[in-house]
């Protein structure tokens, strides 16, 4: 019979609890789907890195024997390594311009002990051929097919490569060339997998890498090794020896899936704790209207366990149906998640799933929370004795509020603004759960775009206001810096050019210790700027270095500190510098010297590692094709390219911020809704008693409004602290070397955030005008209090 | 006198699924200014179901309720919003206030809302309660809860005043004191006055007494020497 009852109870209030088990479906929806993806992301990387045999150090010089990978295995802890050579190359197009760059990256054999390439479709080239592999999304990307021809420049002139096959390779999941490029862009940069021999002889090396990368043995370290590594390649010209850590697909991998672990378990409890309260609130005032019922029950002989267990009944269903629906909306967005991580993870067996694990876990999860909220809700019904239970409950108490100490303020409201105020006041727990979920809704919305906001300064921060050249062409090796300048400066259609110089270092402070590339500029670098937190053009000091925030904080450094600097290039000595300035950067771990100070630390006279080139107008593609003449031109990088591809990149994932935008909405509404069915449902008398004194439904309406717009207002105020918190929550996730997002809201996504509060408020408000529509003066009036 | 309200031929039929219930079988009545009525009839006589024609609150299934003139069965929702809130002051048996307003602004929240209100304070001073217009309903008595409902319905200003069972809910003495301030306001402002109740003492204070029984006017009883409240006792 209580059965019964609870089914016709769910039927009466279904607005509320469809609201709540909204609420509950799309927490778990996330839960589940983030989940999926988070352990089959990991899964597939763990069963990859070992099948192709993943490297755990890598190491790239400028020349040595092919012999030096045997040498490296006699170190103790390291297992196997293999030696390659690894060259970028520009890609001709149909133009005769070289827009896209390929690493080549050699191979012996394809079962080679370490970093082994997965064919995905063609065949492997022959030894000796000039045929390649390119990744599949390189091939999609730049639309070539099997067979198709792919015009190198190599040493300034152009090969014909056949493309015999697609693979893939661990070591370029997240296919990035580094530097400042974010995400991958097949149109930009590609790898390639060439037999030794074909890429050797090409190049002039026979019998010389310039990559190695080792596989250590059980129980060793990285560090365990690094020294006798560094001593091993002594005199090939180090230029880099990282980690797997460190290790650049590697670490965009591990940072992603760091943000989705975040994301899977902090979003999900936001929802779940919402639709909690919205579930102990609803309880509460059912037991409230029902204590008739219950002191009848219990007059009954129904014991308090019985009562509760069937109170405890609607969390149960709800729950139950919220984990159970989200489970199954989350296997679904699983699939569709998966297919939006393949277009930027080069990973095999990445997929969504049905997972009857996370479905049944989604739902206990859901009902733990739904009984939890619901017992707290429905346990004074102990309390009651059958008596006591069958009065009606003692009327509210009016009560001034603090407001009211306001005098003036407050004498100057008119009655149904102070009625409105006070019933805002009326129940303060539910008011304090309005508040802060409206709140929770608020700053979502302001953190799905401010996201945005902040990506957007980044690009505007680093393209329009720090690189100011339009190409940069990048040489192999050193040269000359001022016949290499003035070459550039020759070129018909160069507007400006600047030279470059970045050199790999280890910065030392106390025992703080950091591998970064040391960039050298000229002191008044115009196509490079400097900027200080105001925008304030950085002049290069003579003697000292000016690092970015984040490398100060990782070396624990303070302006006037003096730190060592060890360039990994050749055998230099360290040096001590001091720093001089300390400038906010998001793209790299930054490092500057003045070009010629940093030349003279490679006891060298003034040379540059790259050239950067501001462009006339419509000169561009001449441009590009006299750079890329140049014999030591390794590749010629198109900055309003990156910055373009990098815009469409984000206004693509843009859609992401609707969906956020569209549950918050969902979450916002819910709560509103049902706070206000609450309130509705203890003050029909009241409002009924304004109709017959003659206030229209329009009247009370606004009466109404009044409080909702008290609640959003007083949600919005605490929103804001609370949006840019979430924002610095994930900034700090997400902050990694290669970029760390600045903390940048603009005023319009406040505006979009408060708007999105307002329609739901509204939209809530509307649900309940319809409700006071219907309300019966005559049936209100007849009952007693 | 003129004619504030007249009714002819009032029929009210409540359809509740298969059961049809006649609860006004056709009253005709007259009410004229100034007048003190009172509607006497048991419980299932019909006369909430007349008080909530009369007030506005419910319209007729047939015949014609005329109020100065206008008939009320053919007005609108916003007519009859208009007419309840500039024509009708009500009090209730169960007093109605608003829990979070003070007895002050409980009486000011309708003078807000009409065209010509009395000074709230005045009228709150005049049923006695001016030194505790301050205080919130929870902190009145069920005598002073009622005469601040009093207060309420006569600061609007109204033509008409109609109680439901004023004294319903309280004792007698306590009773007989806002019945006081009732006829009051019937003869010092010659408002006309529309009590319906089945406690029959009361109608020793009217003008007429219109007696209710089974949806019908039973009798129309004329009272040419009406007692005062302190007369009256049940």
């Amino acid at each position: 019979m209580l059965r019964r009852k609870l089914w016709r109870d769910l039927k009466a209030n279904y607005g509320a609890y469809l609201a709540c088990a909204g609420v509950l479906v799309i927490g778990l929806m996330l839960y589940v789907s983030l989940s999926v993806i988070l352990e089959s992301l990991t899964d597939s990387r763990d069963d990859y890195y070992q099948k192709y045999r993943f490297g755990d150090g890598f190491a790239r010089f400028v020349q040595g024997p092919a012999g030096l990978a045997r040498d490296l295995e006699d170190i103790e802890g390291i297992e196997r390594a293999v030696g390659r050579l690894v060259q970028e190359v520009m890609v001709n197009n149909a133009l005769g311009e070289a827009t896209t760059t390929v690493r080549l990256v050699s191979f012996d054999s394809p079962d080679q002990p370490v970093n082994r390439f997965r064919l995905e479709s063609g065949r492997i080239p022959a030894d000796g051929s000039r045929e390649v592999l390119v990744s599949p999304a390189f091939l999609k990307g730049n639309e070539y097919h099997l067979g198709d021809n792919l015009p190198l420049v190599i040493l300034g002139r152009e090969v014909n490569f056949k493309i015999s096959g697609t693979a893939n390779s661990p070591e370029y999941i997240y296919e990035i060339p580094g530097g400042n490029a974010l995400a991958p862009d097949p149109k930009a940069f590609g790898v390639a997998f060439v037999s030794y021999s074909t890429i050797s002889s090409l190049f002039n090396m026979q019998g010389s890498v310039n990559d190695i990368s080792f596989i250590l043995s059980q129980d060793t370290e990285f560090k365990d090794v690094k020294k006798a590594v560094e001593r091993q390649l002594q005199g090939c010209g180090l230029t880099g020896l990282v980690s797997r850590e460190d290790q650049l697909s590697h670490s965009m991998l591990t940072q992603e899936l760091l943000g989705l672990k975040g994301s899977a378990s902090t979003t999900p409890i936001i929802f779940l704790v919402v639709a909690s309260a919205i579930l102990y609130i609803t309880l509460r005032r059912m037991i409230e209207q029902q204590r008739g019922q219950i002191g009848l029950l219990k007059a009954f002989g129904f014991s308090d366990r019985e009562i509760i267990i069937h109170y405890l009944g609607y969390p149960l269903i709800i729950g139950g149906f919220g984990g159970f629906a989200g489970g199954l909306a989350g296997s679904w967005f699983s699939f569709q998640l998966a297919i939006l991580y393949q277009q930027f993870y080069n990973i095999p067996g990445l997929q969504g799933k049905i997972s009857p694990g996370y479905i049944g876990a989604a739902t206990l999860l859901s009902i733990a929370f739904g009984v939890i909220a619901g017992y707290q809700g429905c346990k004074r019904v102990t309390k009651l004795s059958p008596a006591e239970a069958m009065r009606p409950p003692a009327p509210l108490a009016g009560r001034r509020i603090i407001i009211e100490k306001f005098g003036i303020l407050w004498s100057n409201l008119s009655t149904r603004v102070r009625m409105a105020v006070r019933n805002v006041f009326r129940n303060r727990q539910r008011t304090a759960i309005a508040i802060l979920g409206v709140a929770c809704a608020f700053s979502m919305m302001v953190t799905a775009r401010g996201m945005f906001d902040s990506t957007f300064y980044l690009i505007d921060f680093q393209y329009n206001r720090v690189e100011l050249y339009d190409l940069k062409t990048v040489l192999r090796g050193y040269a000359d810096k001022i016949s290499i300048v003035s070459g550039a400066e020759h070129v018909d259609g160069v507007a400006k050019a600047e030279p470059l110089l970045e050199v790999p270092v280890t910065l030392n402070y106390r025992w703080h210790k950091k591998d970064t590339v040391l960039t050298g500029l000229s002191d008044q670098s115009s196509l490079y700027r400097l900027l200080t937190q105001d925008n304030e053009h950085v002049t290069l000091p003579r003697n000292g270095i000016v690092i970015s925030t984040q490398l100060a904080e990782l070396l624990d450094v303070t302006q006037g500190d003096k730190i060592t600097v060890k360039p990994m290039v050749g055998d230099l000595k360290e040096q001590h510098i001091p720093v001089k300035r300390i400038i906010p950067q998001y793209v790299g771990m930054g490092a500057y010297m003045d070009i010629d100070s940093l030349s003279a630390l490679l006891k060298s006279s003034p040379v540059a590692s790259s050239v950067m080139v501001k462009v006339e107008k419509d000169k561009f593609s001449e441009v590009r094709k006299q750079l890329q003449k140049g014999a030591n031109v390794a590749a010629i990088q198109d900055k309003t390219k990156q910055k373009a591809q990098f815009e469409d990149l984000m206004e693509t994932s843009m859609a992401s911020q609707y969906v956020l935008l569209f549950f918050s909405f969902v979450l916002g509404f819910a709560i509103v809704y049902n706070v206000n069915i609450i309130s509705l449902s203890e003050r029909e008398r009241e409002l009924a008693t304004l109709m017959v004194i003659g206030m229209s439904e329009r009247e009370i309406g606004r009466i109404l409004l009044i409080e909702q717009g008290l609640l959003g207002s007083a949600a919005v105020l605490l929103g804001i602290p609370l949006s840019y918190s979430m924002l610095y929550g994930i900034a700090k996730a997400t902050a990694t070397e290669i970029y760390n997002m600045p903390m940048v809201v603009k005023p319009e996504t406040f505006a979009v955030a408060a708007a999105g509060t307002v329609i739901f408020l509204l939209a809530a408000h509307w649900k309940i005008t319809r409700k006071i529509k219907k309300l019966s003066m005559l049936d209100v009036l007849k009952q007693q209090e | 006198m003129e004619t504030v309200l007249r009714t002819s031929n009032l029929k009210r039929t409540f359809f509740n699924g298969n059961v049809t219930v006649q609860a006004l079988k056709g009253i005709d009545l007259e009410v004229s200014e100034g007048d003190f009525v009172v509607i006497l009839g048991p419980s299932g006589s019909g006369k909430s179901t007349l008080l909530n024609i009369i007030g506005g609150m419910d319209v007729p299934t047939d015949g014609e309720i005329i109020y100065r003139g206008r008939p009320l069965q053919n007005m609108s929702k916003h007519e009859l919003t208009l007419y309840r809130r500039k024509a009708v002051g009500f009090i209730f048996q169960f007093y109605n206030l608003m829990p979070n307003l003070t007895a002050y602004e409980n009486v000011s929240l309708v003078s807000e809302i009409t065209d010509h209100p009395l000074d709230p304070l005045k009228v709150l001073e005049e049923v006695g309660l001016g030194a505790r217009s301050d205080h919130f309903p929870s902190q009145l008595s069920g005598g002073e809860q009622q005469r601040v409902a009093i207060a309420r319905a006569v600061a609007k200003n109204p033509d008409i005043l109609l109680c439901d069972e004023p004294t319903g809910a309280l004792d007698l003495e306590t009773g007989k004191q806002v019945l006081q301030y009732l006829h009051k306001f019937n003869r010092e402002m010659k408002r006309t006055l529309i009590v319906i109740t089945h406690n029959a003492a009361i109608s020793r204070m009217a003008d007429k007494v219109i007696h209710i029984k089974d949806g019908r006017v039973a009798m129309v009883e004329h009272n040419s020497q009406p007692v005062t409240a302190e007369e009256v006792t049940w």
